[in-house]
């Protein structure tokens, strides 16, 4: 259909509209004319995807400034998803009579691109990227092009594709169109380019980017990928409830004792290839050490191939400075990396927990080993220096010691929001030592803040984003647009139940105190009973943990609670492996698809809770045993909380239930994914009944939860979920337009009513123009 | 490091015992970078000075140190470290903030430390280090004094990070058992009024809503409890040393006078001490001695006290 949407023609590739898709393209639009950040958050299954999509694309064909797409999504299958989606839009804009030339193409790791045909064949994401580091490294070609028949024979082979890239002209670009993941490697492997290059190149001309957050979020990698972007690119993250812990984890670092037993082998290593390059052709190591002290930076370093050695900090705080005097020689600098690894080495030793500040790590530092911090700073730039310069082909093997340098800048560079953890042992009550170094990073803003600087819109958008007014201040930006939406139904497709207590009256909960009581055990084990019993196909539960879990599925089987389930689903089961969790998970659909209907046990911050759907008969209920907390005597955590508390005013325990609450939204949410769908919902906890945890569920959760099934015990929820599944049954007549769909009539319609109305109240609030339709339904 | 598990090796290489065998076993390091244990330095050196059985360097038995790094490598390059870093000590002020010219000071000095560690040049790098002592000796000595502020500074620093965070953490611990109190009074409030009185239940419930309390600001709880501190201080102290020759009577603390002594006084009962007119008294004639005493004295007595509380 098309339509105009403030002055903007729209394409949109369905017949019919939902009207909470109208809504979220008119709040995304009035973002993009104020050039602001927005947060929107929007149910899963009503087309998020695609109205972001066709309303940024008609922006972007309409305006002359065509401003880039940048849409991040978080995983493979995710980004794949939206380039389908993108693929089919564009298809539809041409049937349209819309002639454009767009390109828009997906980027992801050399493993999932390669086409060469050894390289691809490695198992490992990292041994991909070193094979095709050894053949693509400057010097290795340099190598093959000099002198034929003498060092090359012992030099790694170059790969064929990248060569035909790198010898091809700058116009043998792909013909514009959209390209997934599997049609970019396809089409890489008929010209003989290498994709992934290629796309990389490509990101400069795209109109459409799609990739993982990484490349814009992490320092290592964005330098790298995303630095030429320009200022007016529209950028969004998608799926983005878990978005602050990406930013942190991108910038912290764990250090443990093989990680620096390897690195001191490697240092080992670069000594004596300083030595065998001095004695052979001293005049490399010169021109870099001439180099250095002239202070440029290397030159050839934008050269899209080199990246063996990924500097981690932003942009922003760059060193625009010449490396410091004394490890600008390459055996002063091994010999500083030597003393830094047995520094690092004596903090390993400590058997007791440690937890520090940048600054004060730094000052012991200078005490012990009478190491600045100004080098210190340096060490990630310098060894990529080094590394280049020794012609190192072998990469994978220094990967650890990279790691350690990348530590070293990052705990120089950054005095606040980090803190260093050393924790001998794994766990409490191990007696075998273990120790490992957290640079932990406490602040998400760190990471992010560049994204918010450099572009002008920035979109966040989630299915789960409750409570809404934490991203902010975690994220540390102020958008211009905070929307929440609710799904418009012609019947309530799903049902939010809260069960606070057993048919015996006894209050259930994961409560640390009572979650092994016998009472709260049995309790658990009868709502799984009961619902087995009830809920037709597949019926998914989530534990709090993998520890809970495990206790309460042996303490179930003792009761004889589980012979009870089998006779009438069978039970999977998820583990922290994820081979095996991926082989429970294909055979619970197997056994959904048959009609014999499965149980699947998880765990609410597991692989299952975040990116798998059960639409459908995958999914007939989600059962939430316990509030999903996150483990509270995690050192880092504490750290992390207390950080907060101090500089962003979010009290602990607001911090604690609004992450442990976005994740139950999220693993409940998994049931819903689109209108024709149902599911029930049971949140069993009595903790859930309390007005703090619900007033942070998503907008268009808490719509469905009336004051009638909040404080339920088993057999009322029971009685209430036979009555919706009946309900549910029965033959679901489409009738829903005008209603939960619009065509284009209506949609004009809405739009002149809508103008009427702005005209006399000035503003319109779309928010509730999704509600309407509700009301007309009833 | 307190509580150093084993090390690579665990073998004394003098008396060849391991831990296995002696499970107490510690091993020490000479300042030649020899490894031994403890009881073995017993044995040699309990009589005194004695020469060490690897390599024959005099050694006593204090001079053992226990290891810090695990790379003796490393131990040796920090001693030298220890050494040089006394005497090397210029910083970037030194330069004028020529970072070109710093850079290239700071490679000379690695350059030294290299020679020294790998036993280059031994004999003339140490000439060198002597040279340079005696040619920059002010510059060493006001650089340790500016390192020792420094350093003090930032350990202050930290400290006061530490006590403040312990402070943080109480009040918020306090805000939050204060808020709990509160709630608490009021939901026994709510209940008290729906026994007591005769208003209606809805009528209770929300005027108990409108007063509800709010939760106490802990900003301005950390405000009242968290010491101010000026750091000017601070900065004070690294403020360039005066480097001006010390006058000890152009002391700020020298004598302050207050007042100003005149010749004359009309007072009666000073009247006699007054020798230019003989008529009236000039009773004391001692010689040398001037009536100007007398009113000193009686002035500073008079204005000794005020200044007392300054």
């Amino acid at each position: 259909m098309k339509f105009d949407l403030d002055g903007l023609p729209i394409l949109f590739p369905y017949d019919y509209i939902y009207p909470e898709q109208y809504a979220y393209m008119r709040d995304m639009k009035r973002a993009l004319d104020q050039q602001g950040h927005c947060l929107l958050e929007m149910p899963s299954g009503t087309g998020k995807t695609v109205s972001l999509l066709s309303l940024i694309v008609a922006y972007q064909q309409y305006y002359p400034e065509k401003r880039k797409l940048i849409y991040c999504s978080r995983t493979v299958p995710e980004i794949e998803k939206a380039l389908a989606e993108l693929q089919r839009l564009m298809e539809y804009r041409k049937s349209q009579g819309m002639k454009e030339k767009f390109l828009g193409l997906g980027l992801t790791s050399r493993r999932n691109l390669c086409v060469h045909p050894e390289v691809s064949k490695a198992k490992w994401g990292q041994e991909v990227d070193a094979q095709c580091r050894n053949k693509t490294a400057p010097w290795v070609r340099e190598m093959h092009k000099s002198d034929k028949e003498g060092e090359a024979a012992n030099a790694p082979a170059l790969c064929n594709f990248f060569e035909a890239l790198e010898n091809a002209e700058e116009e043998a670009s792909m013909p514009p169109g959209v390209y997934t993941l599997e049609d970019i490697k396809e089409w890489g492997r008929e010209n003989g380019y290498c994709p992934y290059f290629l796309s990389r190149r490509m990101i400069a001309f795209a109109n459409v980017v799609i990739y993982s957050y990484h490349y814009l979020l992490d320092p290592k990698v964005a330098e790298l990928v995303s630095k030429e972007l320009s200022k007016d690119c529209i950028v969004v993250f998608d799926e983005a409830h878990n978005i602050d812990n990406v930013c942190t984890e991108s910038l912290s670092i764990d250090i443990t004792r093989p990680m620096l037993d390897a690195s001191a082998r490697s240092v080992t290593a670069l000594s004596t290839r300083i030595d065998e390059l001095k004695a052979t052709n001293s005049e490399k190591l010169l021109s870099e050490y001439s180099r250095l002290v002239e202070g440029l930076r290397a030159t050839q370093e934008s050269r899209a191939n080199e990246e063996f050695m990924n500097n981690p900090i932003l942009s922003d705080d760059m060193l625009q400075e010449a490396v410091p005097g004394n490890i600008r020689r390459a055996e002063h600098f091994v010999a500083f990396l030597r003393r830094f690894i047995e520094y690092l080495k004596t903090r390993l030793r400590v058997m007791h927990v440690v937890a520090e500040s940048s600054t004060s790590f730094l000052q012991h530092v200078k005490e012990i080993t009478f190491i600045d911090k100004k080098p210190l700073r340096f060490c990630s730039e310098r060894l990529g220096s080094l590394i280049r310069t020794l012609e190192l082909t072998d990469l994978a093997e220094y990967r650890a010691l990279q790691t350690i340098a990348a530590f070293a800048t990052v705990v120089a560079t950054y005095q606040k929001g980090f803190i260093l953890i050393l924790e001998p042992y794994e766990n409490d009550m191990d007696t075998i030592p273990n120790p490992v170094l957290h640079l932990s990073c406490l602040d998400a803003t760190i990471a992010i803040k560049p994204v918010f600087d450099r572009f002008k819109t920035v979109i966040i958008t989630s299915g789960t984003l409750s409570p809404m007014e934490l991203y902010p201040t975690l994220l540390g930006f102020t958008p211009v647009v905070v929307q929440s939406y609710q799904m418009t139904l012609t019947r309530s497709c799903f049902l939010p139940l809260t069960i606070t207590r057993g048919s015996d009256q006894v209050a259930i909960s994961s409560k640390f105190e009572v979650r092994n009581d016998l009472a709260v055990v049995r309790n658990y084990g009868n709502i799984l009973i009961e619902y087995a019993k009830i809920v037709p196909d597949g019926l998914v539960c989530f534990f709090p943990s993998y520890l809970y879990m495990e206790s309460i599925v042996t303490a179930w089987n003792d009761l004889g609670m589980l012979q009870e389930v089998l006779k009438y689903k069978l039970i999977f089961i998820e583990t922290p492996d994820a081979a095996e969790t991926s082989m429970a998970l294909e055979n619970y659909r197997m056994a959904c698809d048959n009609g014999r209907g499965a149980v699947l046990l998880s765990v609410a911050r597991g692989k299952v809770s975040e990116g798998v759907d059960f639409d459908h008969n995958y999914g007939r209920a989600v059962i939430l045993f316990g509030i999903p907390y996150q483990y509270t005597e995690s050192r880092i955590l504490k750290a992390r909380l207390e950080y907060l508390r101090d500089n962003s005013k979010i009290r602990e325990n607001d911090f604690l239930t609004f992450d442990a609450m976005r994740h139950g939204a999220q693993c409940v949410g998994r049931v819903l994914r689109g209108k024709t769908d149902y599911g029930l919902m049971v949140f069993a906890d009595k903790r859930f009944a309390r007005a703090d945890k619900r007033s942070k569920l998503p907008k268009w959760i808490n719509a469905g939860m009336t004051e009638a099934c909040v404080n339920l015990s088993t057999d009322m929820a029971l009685a209430m979920s036979k009555k919706f599944l009946r309900s549910m049954a029965q033959p679901f007549e489409h009738n829903q337009l005008g209603v939960s769909l619009w065509d284009e009539e209506e949609l004009r319609r809405r739009q002149e009513k809508e103008a009427r109305k702005g005209e006399v109240s000035g503003h319109v609030d779309f928010g509730t123009t999704a509600m309407e339709g509700v009301e007309v339904a009833g | 490091m307190a509580g150093i598990p084993a090390l690579d090796s665990d073998t004394c290489p003098v008396c060849k015992s391991d831990r296995y065998l002696n499970p107490t076993l510690r091993l020490l390091v000479s300042p030649c970078f020899h490894k031994m244990c403890d009881t073995c330095i017993n044995r040699l050196y309990l009589q005194g000075p004695a020469p060490c059985p690897i390599c024959r360097t005099r050694l006593r038995k204090q001079d053992f140190v226990a290891q810090t790094f695990e790379d003796l490598y490393v131990e040796k390059e920090i001693q030298q470290r220890k050494l040089i870093a006394r005497v090397y000590n210029k910083r970037p002020e030194d330069f004028k903030n020529n970072l070109k010219a710093y850079n290239n000071y700071l490679e000379e000095v690695e350059d030294i430390l290299f020679n020294l560690i790998n036993d280059i040049d031994v004999a003339e790098t140490k000439a060198r280090i002597e040279r340079y002592k005696a040619e920059n000796q002010q510059l060493i000595g006001a650089n340790l004094q500016k390192q020792m502020i420094e350093e003090r500074t930032v350990q202050g620093g930290l400290e006061r990070e530490k006590r403040e965070k312990i402070i943080r953490k109480e009040t918020y611990e306090q805000a939050v058992i204060e808020e709990a109190k509160v709630k608490k009074q009021a939901k026994a409030d709510i209940i008290r009024r729906l026994a007591e009185e005769d208003t209606s239940a809805s009528d209770v419930i929300a005027e108990a809503h409108a007063r509800r309390p709010r939760a106490p600001d802990i900003d301005k709880l950390l405000q009242a409890r968290l010491p101010t501190y000026d750091d000017s201080a601070a900065d004070h102290m690294l403020v360039e040393a005066d480097t001006s020759p010390f006058e000890p009577l152009d002391h700020p603390y020298a004598a302050v006078s207050y007042t100003i002594i005149k010749d004359f006084y009309s007072d009666p009962w000073q009247n006699h001490l007054r020798m230019d007119e003989p008529a009236r008294g000039g009773l004391l004639k001692a010689s040398g001695y001037m009536p100007k005493f007398a009113y000193e004295r009686a002035i500073t007595s008079a204005f000794a006290g005020i200044f007392a509380g300054i």
